[in-house]
C-alpha cells in the first residue's frame, strides 16, 4: 500500500507536534517518525526554526521613538479640555447669531443634519410651529456662522497664509469659532487670547466614500457650532506647538483651519482636518493622507 | 517623565481616566520594549513599525475609556499594537510591491542547503529570520512573534489576537512548517534534501503526491 510509505506533510507534523492530530491519524505519523529518517530531519528542522526565532534579540525601543510616541501622548493630554460642550454651548449666544444671519454667505442643509440622531438631539426633541422653524434656522445660522468665520479668517491671512505672518497674534472668538489674522482684531467676536484654531475631539468614525466623508464633516461642523454634540473642545492647542502644528501646515499649506478634529476613520484614529472648504484625514502621526473630499459648501 | 514603579497598571489607567496627563505615558514607558518587540518583528520594518506603534498608542489613549478590564491591560495594549501592525501589513498588501519579498525569496533560497558563511554571526541568523518571517502570512507571523520570539504561552498570545488557543497553535504550525526550508542554510550540516510539502495554508489529509519531492501525508 502507498499510504503507510508515505512521509508525513511538514505542515502536519507540525500540527502533529502541537498536539492537534488526534486519534489514529496521531497513531500512523507516530509510528511513521519512528523509522523515517527524512520525516525526523524535518522534525528537526520544526524544532530549530522554534530555536532560531526565540534567539533573536529583543529589540529595545530606541530613545528618539519612545520620546516621539510620548511627545504625541503629551499632545493628546494637553488637548484633553476641561472645557464641555456646555461651556462652549453657553459662549455661543442665540442673540449673537441673529445678527449674522443675514451676513452669512452660506448655508448648509440644516434638514439633515435634524435627522443625525444622537448628536443633536436637543434639536430633534419635537417642537411645534415657530419653535421648530426656529431650530432649523438657528441651526443653519450657526453652522454658516463657523464657516463664515473660518472664511474670515483666510481672507485676512494674506498670500504667505502663515500664522507667524499674521501682525494680530491668534485670536480666540467668544463663540467659539477660531479666527485669526490681521482683520480678525474687527471681527465682532474676536477677544485677544491664544488658540489660533479650534482643535476637537470626538468619537466620531468618519467614512468613505468622498461624498459621505464630507456630510459627516458638514454634520460636525453644525454640532460643533451649536455645542450640542459629544465633542470636546480644546482651546489651550497652539497652532505654534507640536507636531499637530506642523501636520496642519503642511496639510493646508500654511492656511489657517476651520476645524482639526481628533477622531477615526475607519475605526483607526485619524485627524481630521477642514479648510477652505476641504477636508483632509490624516494619520496622528501625519505620515499618510487617508482620504480627502470638498465641502458641498465651499470654503 | 520618570516612572512610577510603585503604582500598578490599573492605577495609572485610572489616573489617565481621571484626567491625569502623564499617567498614560507612564504605561507606555513601562511596556515600550515588548510593544515595539510586537510591532518590529510583525511589521519586519523599523519605519512601519514606529508608525503602527504610535497610531496604536494614541488610538489606545483615545479609547481608554473603552477598556472594561476583562483581560490584563498589557495584554489589552499589546492587542492593540498588533491590529494596528496587522492592519498596516494588510494595507500594504492592498498596495503590494513584491520587490522586497522577492529578493528576501531568492536571498534565502541560494543559500539554502550550504551553512551560513558565519554560524556564529548572530546578526546573520537574526537578519535571515526576520527575512524569512516576511514571507508568511501575516496571521501566522504575528502568532510566531508572540509565541516563539517573544515567550508568550500560547493563552496569552490567543488573548491578545483575540482568538483561541488551538487556532494560535495552528498558525504557529503552519507558519513553522513554511520556515523550515528557508532557514535550513542555518542549521549546522544542513542536508541537500528539500522537505517536503513546507507550504500551503491548508494541508489536506490525501496520498496525492504535490510535487516531485513532496508526498502524501500519513
Amino acid at each position: 500500500m502507498r499510504r503507510h510509505r508515505a512521509h508525513v506533510d511538514a505542515a502536519a507534523l507540525a500540527e502533529f507536534r502541537e498536539g492537534l492530530i488526534g486519534g489514529r491519524r496521531a497513531v500512523r505519523i507516530q509510528e511513521h517518525l519512528a523509522g523515517c529518517e527524512r520525516c525526523a530531519g524535518i522534525e528537526a528542522g520544526l524544532t530549530r526554526v522554534t530555536a532560531l526565532l526565540a534567539a533573536v534579540p529583543q529589540p529595545v525601543m530606541p530613545d528618539g521613538l519612545a520620546r516621539q510616541v510620548t511627545e504625541a501622548l503629551a499632545a493628546e493630554a494637553a488637548a484633553r479640555s476641561r472645557l464641555s460642550p456646555r461651556d462652549l454651548r453657553s459662549r455661543l449666544s442665540l442673540r449673537d447669531l441673529r445678527p449674522r444671519l443675514s451676513a452669512a454667505p452660506h448655508t448648509l442643509n440644516g434638514h439633515s443634519r435634524l435627522r443625525y440622531a444622537g448628536r443633536i438631539r436637543r434639536i430633534t426633541e419635537p417642537l411645534r410651529g415657530r419653535g421648530r422653524l426656529a431650530a432649523l434656522g438657528f441651526t443653519s445660522a450657526a453652522a454658516a456662522c463657523l464657516l463664515a468665520a473660518g472664511g474670515y479668517a483666510l481672507a485676512h491671512l494674506g498670500p504667505s497664509g502663515s500664522p507667524a505672518s499674521s501682525a494680530a497674534g491668534p485670536i480666540r472668538t467668544k463663540a467659539g469659532p477660531m479666527v485669526t489674522g490681521p482683520g480678525a482684531r474687527n471681527h465682532p467676536y474676536a477677544v485677544p487670547g491664544t488658540t489660533p484654531f479650534m482643535v476637537v475631539s470626538s468619537r466620531t468614525d468618519y467614512r468613505p466614500p468622498p461624498s459621505h466623508l464630507a456630510r459627516q464633516v458638514e454634520r460636525e461642523l453644525a454640532v460643533l457650532a451649536f455645542g450640542t454634540g459629544q465633542q470636546t473642545v480644546h482651546r489651550d492647542y497652539n497652532i505654534r506647538a507640536g507636531a499637530l502644528d506642523s501636520c496642519v501646515k503642511r496639510v493646508t499649506r500654511g492656511a489657517t483651519p476651520t476645524l482639526v478634529e481628533f477622531a477615526h476613520y475607519e475605526k483607526q484614529p485619524a485627524d481630521i482636518i477642514v479648510y477652505a472648504g476641504h477636508v483632509s484625514v490624516v494619520e496622528p502621526s501625519c505620515t499618510a493622507v487617508l482620504a480627502r473630499a470638498s465641502l458641498p459648501s465651499g470654503p | 517623565m520618570e516612572s512610577q514603579p510603585d503604582l500598578t497598571d490599573a492605577e495609572l489607567l485610572d489616573r489617565h481616566l481621571r484626567g491625569d496627563g502623564e499617567a498614560f505615558g507612564q504605561l507606555f514607558l513601562r511596556h515600550k520594549d515588548r510593544l515595539w518587540a510586537v510591532a518590529l518583528r510583525t511589521l519586519c520594518d523599523p519605519e512601519e513599525a514606529a508608525d503602527a506603534l504610535q497610531d496604536a498608542m494614541v488610538s489606545a489613549f483615545r479609547s481608554a475609556r473603552d477598556f472594561r478590564g476583562d483581560s490584563a491591560i498589557t495584554t489589552w495594549l499589546h492587542r492593540i499594537v498588533v491590529n494596528a501592525s496587522l492592519d498596516r501589513l494588510r494595507r500594504k498588501a492592498a498596495h503590494a510591491t513584491t520587490t522586497g519579498d522577492e529578493q528576501a525569496l531568492e536571498l534565502l533560497a541560494s543559500q539554502s542547503g550550504t551553512p551560513a558563511a558565519d554560524p556564529a554571526s548572530s546578526r546573520d541568523v537574526s537578519l535571515d529570520v526576520t527575512a524569512a518571517l516576511r514571507l508568511l502570512p501575516p496571521q501566522q507571523r504575528a502568532a510566531l512573534v508572540l509565541v516563539d520570539m517573544l515567550g508568550y504561552p500560547v493563552a496569552d498570545a490567543a488573548a491578545v489576537l483575540g482568538t483561541s488557543p488551538g487556532t494560535v497553535k495552528s498558525r504557529c504550525a503552519r507558519g513553522r512548517a513554511r520556515l523550515v526550508p528557508y532557514l535550513r542554510h542555518l542549521r549546522e550540516g544542513a542536508g541537500t534534501e528539500a522537505e517536503g510539502g513546507a507550504g500551503g495554508t491548508e494541508d489536506t489529509d490525501t496520498d496525492e503526491p504535490r510535487n516531485r519531492t513532496a508526498t502524501g501525508s500519513v
